[in-house]
């Protein structure tokens, strides 16, 4: 018996050590590759440690910029900043506005309010893919391209039913005795929901913060179309076109892509306590 | 009292986006700006000058900016990702760019759906008279033209001329099959991984190099009424035999052609594990003797001549590119200055010096100053005596599309020659009509 | 005056419907001002020929709708779609559910390892697909240079530059991905189990296996409908892989169909068909939306 539970304990280590191998070593070998230099990562055999380990990659890539709209590094910090503008707006306004809509369809009772649940459910089902020349031809008539706004409140049509849909699944678990015994107290609906409900479902506000954030920095479709300008490119086009302008240089891709990561993973590392409960909520519980 | 603190609320969550939206609009626009008086701005949409590595229509266009006083926004791409946004940009009338790339395969579409500005009224005699009557032709249409050319790229056959020695062939093949057997040689020695490779990957590039084997075969996709007749086409069965057998069969050809773009090809030509280059630009020569970028310093050499199935069927790729201005651009005056300065003899011979692009001015080609930089330029003029381009016609994309994904699959044996030719002709026949 | 008016926003604030109203009705006009005009304007595309030279759209009924279904590379990518969406969605499943099993033991370390499960779903679809481009490289790639110091392979290989491996390197790489999601929700079902249940099943005489099947799949199989339908939305409008990592090619061999969608559209120039295509990957997401609903609620009431 006690021999049986030790081979299952190893069994149990070997197959963690396989996940984590499955899991982890793809990323692994993006990072070494920024951090090698080219002379290292082109050869064969290929060293999986590399003999010099540089951070020149970065530098240049952070700090090579100078004053021209072509190179690499100007473009990918005017990219950078461009990226943290809009899912920070994007995050911001799905926030203040998702929040109060979820509130309604979470606990008021008014006609409409199944309809409009629905919406907010299969608009966000709807392929890109069909909206995306009538945007494009609605936008360059108004001249509304190559324009960080006009992202903004495309990728807020996607974030924002997201968020809606999260946000609900949060309050509705929130039990009807607290807001009644506000507004026992004399609150207005509004006020209950603004200073008792929504400050107990915190957990709930960051996971949809951190999935808002995440949508809108990994959005790259609409970003693809929109934006060619140093103004308005994204992150994640930029780093595409490392990858063909810059055809065999993949040592810039690499160290872009770990760039363009860090924030997402970062912040889903940090905080998956309540990733977890996002995901859980917004996905299965509806 | 709530309403107040309400509205409150929403006003200063608004104000903060404002603020956080604002500052970042800002320091953005204020880029390269910083003078409060009026600036013109262009934007300039070109593909990555395949041969500048050094940031040279950068450094030009940055010079320009300083001596006009227009303000320039150069956005660079690879050709296909160019060639996706004009399109649709065209297409859908919209204003977002002053100078574009025009390929020499565009002048037709683009010209008959009235995208762009007819250049007539801005060129002066000097550009008529002293530009290459070949490229000026090429990018104009019923009389009229469209696009300046900025890059005349024609490629040329190159080889590694130390392997060869190594192996004891004294003289570069001038068909073929003498591409083949040497390329059997010299991998025998174990000097080369393969003879050469290619750029077929399923993308224009593609298209160029199997227009290329075509036209090197004596043959063509399109016969002289503009029709796609292959059924029965000798000369293609044997090119797409000779690429099918390279690649699958003989293995002289390096398989991961198939997925092969150009920096691929050139990449693995300077590690020195191919001994042909098919079709290389002319600035790849210099490419191969600095010693940062290439193992073959000092190896190479520029054939005579380009392989074909005999003398009379040789041929080098050209593929020009021009700068033209969108009809809904709304500064085409300050575009077309631009355009004059990136075209303007004195430019092009600096380009010439500093990346070993080849002149779109006639008398560059004899000017003493650059043959002493560039003394292979001879071996250039007797290849591009052969030169010949893409086809022009107004459903290129498509019929383009319908080549490189059929062609892939003759190639890699999926389909036989047979199949795959009828494949392509009942593809092509959707749109060619 | 502003009295008056703010008092009648105060009593519009406490009454349901009205204030119902006031809080959805900026984000509906948001949502809807984006995604409505639109989506109509795309049906009515899908109607018309474009006549770019004089800038006009022409009716022309079902044409497009014709054309679509006589085009041999949309059934193709047809083809390829539903194959790639089939064994995506099964193999992250079955995949997520036997990583969720091993980790819902208890180990050292089995925060961490649950931890860095959240790095691929995470990670910038961009940068997945960037990253196994470099892995499948064929000169200089990891994956070659690992299978050959392994002995499993005597040369490098081209992954990507045969139509069936190109489509299993990219199948694999979106595997890589979204599995770990699935491995969290199940993870986050199995704790709802009791250890209660299991040691009944084991009372009444049942092995590992059969506990599996009688106790543990019972209890995630909700979960894992909601998946199955939510990532076959996903996998079927699957763009960056083919964009990035094989263009579509070789031969075609990976044309999904949002990117040739993409390709009909911006370089072919066809709206009309483009958009008729579109409505085809509409109305398939559609019906799975619906069946997503009909799973989601429970007495004929979504929450």
């Amino acid at each position: 018996m006690k021999r049986s539970i030790n081979f299952k304990q190893v069994l149990v280590y070997f197959l963690a050590f396989l996940i984590v191998l499955y899991v982890m070593a793809p990323y692994c070998w993006l990072v070494l590759s920024s951090l090698s230099t080219k002379a290292d990562l082109l050869t064969t055999p290929l060293k999986w440690i590399p003999p010099h380990i540089t951070f020149d990659n970065y530098k240049a890539i952070l700090f090579g910029g100078n004053d021209s709209t072509s190179d690499a590094g100007s473009q990918f910090i005017s990219a950078l900043k461009n990226s943290f503008i809009i899912s920070i707006v994007v995050t911001a306004l799905a926030l203040f506005l998702g929040i109060l809509a979820a509130y309604a369809l979470a606990r008021l009772n008014f006609r409409g309010r199944k309809p409009a649940i629905l919406t907010v459910l299969l608009v966000q089902m709807i392929p890109p893919i069909a909206l995306i020349v009538p945007l494009y031809i609605i936008m360059s008539k108004a001249s509304l391209m190559n324009n960080k706004y006009s992202l903004i409140i495309i990728y807020l049509s996607f974030v924002l039913p997201f968020v809606i849909w999260i946000m609900k699944s949060y309050l509705a678990n929130i039990p009807a005795e607290i807001e009644e015994a506000a507004r026992i107290d004399g609150c207005s609906k509004l006020r209950a929901f603004l200073t008792i409900i929504l400050p107990i479902s915190l957990s709930g506000l960051a996971a949809t913060t951190i999935f808002a954030f995440i949508m809108s920095w990994n959005e790259f479709f609409y970003a693809l179309n929109f934006t060619t300008t140093l103004a308005s490119k994204t992150l994640p086009v930029v780093i595409t076109e490392f990858s063909s302008k810059h055809g065999a240089d993949y040592i810039m891709t690499s160290t872009g892509g770990v760039i363009a990561s860090l924030p997402p993973v970062l912040l889903a590392f940090f905080f998956q306590r309540y990733i977890l409960s996002g995901l859980t909520n917004g996905a299965v519980k509806g | 009292m709530l309403a107040k603190k309400f509205t409150l609320s929403i006003v200063l969550v608004i104000f903060v986006c404002l603020i956080v939206s604002g500052c970042g609009d800002s320091s953005s626009s204020n880029k390269g700006s910083g003078s409060s008086n009026e600036k013109q701005k262009i934007t300039v949409l070109l593909p990555k000058h395949e041969m500048d590595n050094v940031g040279f229509m950068e450094k030009e266009t940055r010079q320009f900016e300083k001596e006009t006083g227009i303000q320039v926004e150069l956005i660079n791409m690879s050709w296909d990702n160019v060639a996706d946004k004009i399109t649709v940009e065209m297409a859908s009338n919209a204003n977002s760019y002053d100078v574009i790339e025009l390929d020499n395969s565009w002048v037709a579409k683009f010209a008959t759906n009235k995208w762009i500005t007819p250049l007539n009224e801005f060129i002066g005699s000097e550009i008529k008279e002293g530009v290459l009557p070949g490229l000026l032709d090429k990018f104009s249409y019923n009389g009229d033209l469209y696009g300046i050319p900025w890059n005349n790229d024609t490629r040329f056959f190159m080889y590694n001329k130390k392997k060869l020695d190594a192996a004891g062939i004294s003289e570069p093949p001038k068909t073929w099959d003498e591409l083949k057997e040497q390329s059997k040689i010299l991998m025998d020695k174990g000097l080369v991984k393969y003879g050469f490779i290619d750029s077929l990957m399923q993308a224009q590039s593609g298209m160029n190099e199997l227009t290329f084997m075509t036209y090197s075969f004596g043959g063509n996709y399109i016969d002289g009424s503009g029709q796609v007749n292959l059924t029965n086409n000798a000369p293609l069965i044997k090119a797409y035999e000779y690429l099918r057998k390279g690649l699958n069969e003989d293995k002289f050809i390096d398989p991961a052609s198939i997925t092969s773009n150009y920096e691929t090809v050139a990449d693995v030509f300077l590690k020195g594990d191919t001994a042909f280059f098919l079709q290389a630009w002319p600035g790849l020569y210099q490419t191969a003797n600095d010693p940062d970028k290439s193992k073959i310093v000092g190896e190479i050499a520029v054939a005579p001549y380009s392989p074909g199935v005999d003398e009379s069927s040789s041929t080098v790729l050209t593929l020009p590119e021009a700068m033209a201005i969108p009809q809904s651009s709304k500064n085409k005056e300050a575009a077309w200055k631009y355009i004059e300065y990136m075209s303007s003899k004195k430019f092009d011979k600096k380009k010439a010096q500093e990346i070993g692009a080849l002149p779109i001015w006639t008398d560059l080609f004899n000017d003493s100053e650059l043959l002493a930089v560039y003394p292979y330029w001879k071996d250039f003029g007797k290849q591009s005596l052969k030169a010949k381009g893409l086809q022009d016609i107004l459903w290129y994309d498509q019929f383009s599309n319908v080549v490189q994904v059929e062609s892939i699959k003759i190639l890699l044996g999926k389909n036989s020659i047979e199949d795959g030719f009828k494949a392509i002709e009942s593809n092509v026949a959707q749109f060619s009509k | 005056m502003t009295q008056k008016v703010l008092k009648r926003i105060t009593n519009a604030m406490d009454s349901d419907k009205k204030l119902g109203y006031l809080l959805i009705f900026p984000s509906l006009l948001v949502i809807l001002g984006v995604m409505l005009y639109p989506f109509l304007y795309s049906l009515n595309m899908s109607f018309s020929k474009m006549d770019f030279a004089n800038r006009t759209m022409n009716y022309i009924g079902l044409d497009n709708y014709i054309r679509m279904f006589k085009d041999s590379y949309f059934i193709n990518s047809l083809r390829l779609t539903g194959y790639f969406t089939i064994v995506t969605v099964i193999a992250e499943i079955s995949l997520g559910i036997a990583i969720a099993l091993v980790l819902n033991q208890k180990f050292k370390f089995r925060g961490f390892v649950r931890g860095i499960m959240i790095l691929p779903w995470a990670l910038p679809s961009v940068v997945n697909a960037i990253m196994w481009k470099w892995i499948y490289n064929p000169n200089y790639g990891a994956l070659n240079a690992l299978l050959t110091q392994m002995h499993i392979i005597g040369e490098y290989r081209d992954w990507l530059g045969e139509p069936s491996s190109a489509l299993h390197a990219m199948i694999f790489a979106n595997v890589w991905k979204e599995t770990p999601y699935v491995v969290l929700l199940v993870l986050a079902a199995l704790s709802n189990i009791s250890g209660d249940l299991y040691e009944s099943a084991k009372i009444d005489g049942a092995n590992a296996w059969q506990a599996f099947w009688k106790v543990t799949l019972p209890i995630v199989k909700p979960v894992i409908v909601v998946l199955a339908i939510m990532k076959s939305i996903w996998a079927i409008q699957t763009f960056e892989l083919p964009y990035i990592l094989t263009g579509g090619g070789p031969g075609g061999g990976t044309e999904l169909l949002s990117f040739y969608i993409y390709k009909a559209t911006f370089k072919f120039l066809d709206f009309g068909m483009g958009a008729s295509m579109a409505y085809m990957i509409t109305l398939v997401t559609f019906v799975l939306s619906l069946l997503y609903i009909k799973f989601l609620s429970k007495d004929g009431e979504i929450v």
